[in-house]
């Protein structure tokens, strides 16, 4: 949560401001780094720190010689235990009841189940913390203003990862620059309001997401235990064998998608490694089905298909916003995934063979992630097919993996079997990769034109929407909207 | 029947809470009350000496052999004092049971612990491994689907050991990578491992964690930089202690490119952007002739052999 260490231990501490995961185990002596701190901390504890409080030289203008020490929070709910009386000012901040002890080391009953704790600590105390500490805590702590600006944005974000947690940054760093220059200069301020209410925030949302995800072990049998254990992940990852034949109608299986399982793959160096495929829903598709209602100039009530339609999570979205919508997808698997609302929506087909009362029956079709999965050969009878569906006018909505510059064309045949050299793409289902202007000559080619005004106004929404600004594969080489003649 | 490894050099007084207890005996009289009793213990001592005797008086009180053996001289090792894999190598050179469990010698075991070992491997086939929920321990129970995945209390059939010819023991532990390396190549060949979380497990805590760190008296460091490089390279290898593998880059591999480079060269891992913090400390700087020398005199072990002088 907050990591402090002394001013002169910056630089140090900001080499380990990254996304990697630091960990380790191990003492801590005054003077070291904060990897130590970090090692400190115990094995496989992964700490991120998200604010920041007054540096070493502050505490001493404010307390003289006394120091943070330790406390130990057995929970947010139970009362803060604490060393010294700097330490009962700090819990005091955070609304906790701050109890004097007597001993540098306050060793308190341990609670089992009611941990995880929070540590209010400073970077001299660490090592008297981690030796109270026989599990992963979180500790609060003095900091600089610059570092914990570096960490809030680093080591946080990997932090908010691993426990599904906000990400709250207290200061800008042009804010955290001038209130370093101003304590330098001697105008020590008091404690930020904002740092103290952030921190709280922070500290109660931590404490929650990890006690949530401390789930005792409650299997008190070898039998129960192993029952337990195994239902959680019964799926091994299902293994891509060198010389079997990629079949799309296989292929996607329960273990390609979610990420839980995986295609077990070999590597050109003949690995074994996991793919995992996407996940089986995305959030983002929610803004996608805003922004293209916004964007795509249809009824309200306007028919939409969406082609390799997965679990029909694009087609629940486009509901949502108004859509008459439907879903076709070759995978049974996917389908059989798919949320009860939008089960009957669903057709499982080959887009290249469809029904004819589907046929000019849509003004929106959608493929996301989709034609790439297209052999070659078949991609002028998809085109064709996406045509016939569509009524005159309709439009074509696409996001197609496409290669860049300095990366090769990819084409694999049907009844290509897995080898040492393709089966690290070929795990992905990815049979055709092609330059945009490629796929864009294909739709032209076969009764369409390109609607780069539209293409142009949802990029323009994506670049202002938080979500999907950072999602890479909705970039304009991988966008297309073309309508049909 | 199981064969569980102890590998220790932790002394009266490592314990925390209870520093008058031996951590050896106190793993042994934990044994003692075990509702499963077809099981050996192989402890690899580094205070072999000093604690023989009392060891064999404890092995004389409980119902199972006690196999209670130094470890091997390994005058090769980095730290030169304490490798982790070598320990365990020598326990597996000891071993009699079809299953390896790796012990710790500061837990508390529930008393079914080693019967959970055993009916994972009869009745599931699987090598399981102990872990705990935690809010810093996000490994996900079950079975164990990437490889590395798998550390500490971990177990392995031990046809899969010999197989492999035992942990790497050019990883000293000193970066804590062997347990990862040994998962990885556990998990290529195919051998199938799960976590597993069983009530009544829980580690001790400890006045100190890191072997080698308790004997030199100094910090103990690890980079995560090391260990993800380390781990790129050397899942290429198949069987470990064997020359014939070394190529000058895994080799190079094993010390972590940090100790290569000098104060103030900007590291890889963090993208040239920052300086790296474990390269100006002295102790890293130290390593630097060892890590020469080691590359110089890379460790040489048959597993096999090593079974057959000790009449196994």
């Amino acid at each position: 949560m907050l990591i402090a260490s002394s001013a002169d231990a910056e630089a140090r501490w900001s080499a380990y401001a990254t996304e990697e995961v630091v960990y380790g185990g191990g003492r801590f002596a005054p003077g070291h780094n904060f990897g130590s701190v970090i090692a400190a901390a115990g094995e496989g504890t992964y700490l991120g720190a998200m604010g920041l409080w007054l540096s070493e030289e502050s505490v001493t203008r404010l307390s003289g010689d006394v120091r943070f020490t330790v406390g130990r929070l057995l929970s947010l709910l139970g009362p803060v235990y604490v060393a010294d009386e700097l330490s009962v000012q700090w819990a005091a901040h955070f609304g906790w009841e701050g109890k004097l002890g007597g001993h540098p080391l306050w060793l308190f009953e341990p609670r089992e189940e009611a941990l995880p704790p929070a540590v209010i600590s400073d970077v001299g105390a660490a090592p008297h913390v981690a030796a109270l500490m026989d599990r992963p805590f979180v500790l609060l702590a003095q900091h600089d203003l610059g570092l914990a600006y570096n960490l809030a944005y680093c080591s946080c974000v990997r932090w908010a990862q691993q426990y599904d947690a906000t990400h709250l940054l207290a200061y800008s760093k042009e804010e955290a620059e001038e209130l370093l220059s101003k304590r330098r200069n001697g105008d020590v301020p008091g404690v930020d309001k904002r740092v103290i209410e952030e921190a709280k925030r922070f500290a109660r949302q931590t404490l929650d997401s990890l006690t949530a995800r401390r789930r005792p072990a409650t299997a008190s049998t070898a039998e129960e235990a192993l029952r337990l254990s195994l239902g959680e992940r019964e799926n091994m990852p299902r293994e891509l064998r060198l010389g079997d034949v990629f079949d799309p109608a296989t292929h996607y299986t329960k273990e390609y998608f979610g990420g839980e399982a995986g295609l077990l793959y070999t590597d050109p160096q003949g690995q074994k490694k996991i793919y995992h495929g996407p996940a089986m829903d995305w959030g983002g598709f929610d803004n996608v089905a805003r922004m293209l209602r916004a964007v795509l100039p249809v009824e309200q009530d306007a028919r939409h298909v969406d082609l390799g339609c997965g679990a029909g999570n694009v087609v629940r979205r486009m509901q949502a916003q108004g859509w008459r919508s439907h879903g076709l997808d070759i995978s049974q698997d996917a389908i059989a995934a798919a949320h009860p609302d939008v089960r009957e929506k669903l057709i499982c087909a080959d887009v290249t063979k469809l029904p004819p009362e589907e046929t000019g029956a849509y003004d929106v079709v959608t493929a996301f992630d989709f034609l790439e999965h297209i052999y070659l050969q078949e991609v002028p009878a998809m085109i064709q097919g996406i045509k016939g569906l569509l009524k005159p006018k309709g439009l074509g909505v696409f996001i197609i993996c496409t290669r860049g510059d300095g990366e090769q064309d990819w084409t694999i045949e049907r009844g290509d079997t897995f080898t040492r050299a393709n089966s690290w793409l070929l795990a992905s289902g990815h049979v055709t990769i092609r330059r945009w202007a490629w796929w864009a000559k294909e739709f032209v080619e076969r009764g369409f034109r390109l609607r780069s005004d539209l293409a142009y106004l949802f990029q323009v929404l994506r670049d202002e929407d938080p979500v999907m600004h950072t999602a890479d594969s909705w970039r304009p080489r991988n966008f297309l909207i073309v309508e049909a003649l | 029947m199981i064969s569980l490894l102890l590998c220790t050099v932790r002394d009266v007084g490592g314990l925390r809470d209870e520093p008058e207890k031996d951590p050896v005996l106190d793993i042994v009289e934990q044994l003692a009350g075990q509702n499963y009793h077809d099981f050996e213990l192989v402890v690899v001592d580094g205070l072999h000496a000093k604690r023989e005797a009392k060891v064999a008086e404890a092995a004389r009180k409980v119902g199972f052999r006690i196999r209670h053996v130094p470890p091997r001289s390994t005058l090769w090792t980095r730290n030169k004092k304490v490798a982790i894999s070598t320990y365990r190598n020598t326990g597996i050179s000891w071993a009699r049971g079809e299953l390896v469990v790796n012990l710790d010698d500061c837990c508390a075991l529930p008393k079914n612990f080693v019967e959970l070992f055993a009916l994972a491997w009869k009745k599931y086939g699987i090598a399981a491994a102990m872990t705990w929920r935690s809010g810093g321990d996000n490994r996900p129970l079950g079975r164990v689907t990437l490889a590395g995945m798998v550390y500490g209390y971990s177990s392995f059939p031990l046809e899969a050991a010999l197989g492999l010819n035992g942990y790497d023991e050019a990883f000293d532990g000193a970066q804590g990578l062997e347990d990862m390396d040994w998962s990885t190549r556990l998990f290529n060949l195919r051998v199938p491992q799960a976590m597993v979380e069983l009530g009544g497990f829980r580690l001790l805590p400890q006045t100190g964690h890191s072997p080698e760190a308790i004997d030199r008296g100094e910090p103990f460091v690890k980079c995560c930089n090391a260990a993800w490089q380390t781990q790129r390279v050397r899942r290429s290898i198949a069987r470990a202690n064997k020359p014939e593998d070394w190529t000058p880059e895994t080799l190079r591999s094993l010390v972590g490119p940090c100790q290569f480079l000098a104060p103030g060269d900007r590291c890889a891992h963090h993208h040239g952007q920052n300086p790296c913090a474990f390269i100006e400390h002295p102790w890293v700087r130290g390593l630097v002739p060892l890590t020469e020398a080691f590359l110089k005199e890379p460790p040489v072990v048959n597993l096999q052999q090593l079974r057959r002088e000790n009449g196994l």
